[in-house]
């Protein structure tokens, strides 16, 4: 969304972020329960704070409502995200041709979920919104308020990490 | 002198022109930064591989309709309500047989209070009121 465009309508949101939303939800938590409560609680953040929303970076004020309301689920919970077994196979978009394809790929998926929930909580972050997300470096330090320099740091030893979780668990 | 963390910028077009050209020119000549370019690009890729997923019904909600905790007791007070209905329907059909007067309109303001609170309540414990 272009910085100098109105301000969206609660249902714009919705509509336009909202399953970009439960997906960087269901990666940082790694279930659906969870990324569900935590969309609602973002959208209800949204709407109240659509009222005194400045025109201004809206994917940075976003994602740093939603990456709030993250953290104050935690806390509330006291205690970090568990890992538990994802169980995104049961809400797959894409059909894939034989069963042995869709366990093949949750398998797959599913390894690199468990490998993303083993990261530091601020590996995890910057990495899914990077590579889930799609956001740019100034966006997400915007989002996490931090500088960019940190940003880069988090996302390059959140890869390399994942890269050998996944090489000790083919 | 390695890159570092300039190889995910890189990967990512997230550096500037001279920037890249540093990265270029440092990765002709640096087997050790071209493995760690090599172990980013791995990690970057697995996680954009991961599939986009749906949300289930009711994630995306209007914010008005999000009560979970009304509405998961509501469910239960028409539960309630239902099943009151239903077992005082029963004591009903078998006092009427008994010909014994009834206020009907009294035993189930009286029974969906108790069931409400007591959705255990059983047809025997409602004929015991009905006949009372």
């Amino acid at each position: 969304m272009a910085s100098n465009e109105a301000v969206p309508t609660w249902e714009q949101v919705a509509n336009d972020y909202g399953r970009t939303i439960y997906n960087f939800a269901y990666r940082l938590t790694g279930n659906r329960d969870d990324a569900s409560d935590l969309s609602q609680e973002v959208l209800l953040r949204v709407r109240r704070g659509l009222a005194n929303y400045q025109p201004g970076s809206f994917e940075g004020w976003l994602w740093r409502i939603t990456r709030n309301a993250f953290l104050d689920e935690v806390r509330k919970k006291k205690r970090r995200p568990t890992a538990e077994l994802p169980d995104e196979d049961r809400s797959l978009i894409a059909t894939t041709p034989t069963p042995e394809d869709v366990l093949s790929q949750t398998r797959l998926s599913s390894d690199v979920q468990e490998a993303l929930l083993a990261l530091p909580y601020e590996f995890r972050e910057a990495v899914v919104m990077c590579d889930v997300v799609g956001l740019s470096y100034q966006e997400i330090a915007e989002a996490v308020e931090v500088p960019v320099g940190t940003v880069r740091s988090r996302i390059h030893r959140g890869r390399l990490l994942l890269r050998e979780a996944l090489e000790v668990r083919p | 002198m390695h890159l570092g963390d300039l190889i995910s910028a890189y990967l990512d077009s997230q550096v500037d022109a001279s920037e890249r050209t540093l990265v270029e020119a440092h990765l002709a000549g640096c087997e050790e930064c071209r493995s760690e370019l090599a172990a980013a690009t791995v990690g970057r890729k697995r996680v954009r591989e991961l599939p986009l997923l749906e949300p289930p019904p009711g994630a995306l909600r209007p914010p008005a309709d999000v009560v979970p905790l009304r509405s998961a007791r509501r469910r239960s007070l028409v539960a309630a309500a239902a099943m009151a209905t239903l077992v005082v329907g029963v004591g009903f059909s078998v006092s009427a047989e008994r010909a014994v007067p009834l206020r009907l309109d009294a035993v189930v303001d009286q029974h969906v209070a108790r069931a409400s609170v007591d959705p255990g309540l059983n047809v025997l414990q409602v004929q015991a009121v009905v006949n009372r």
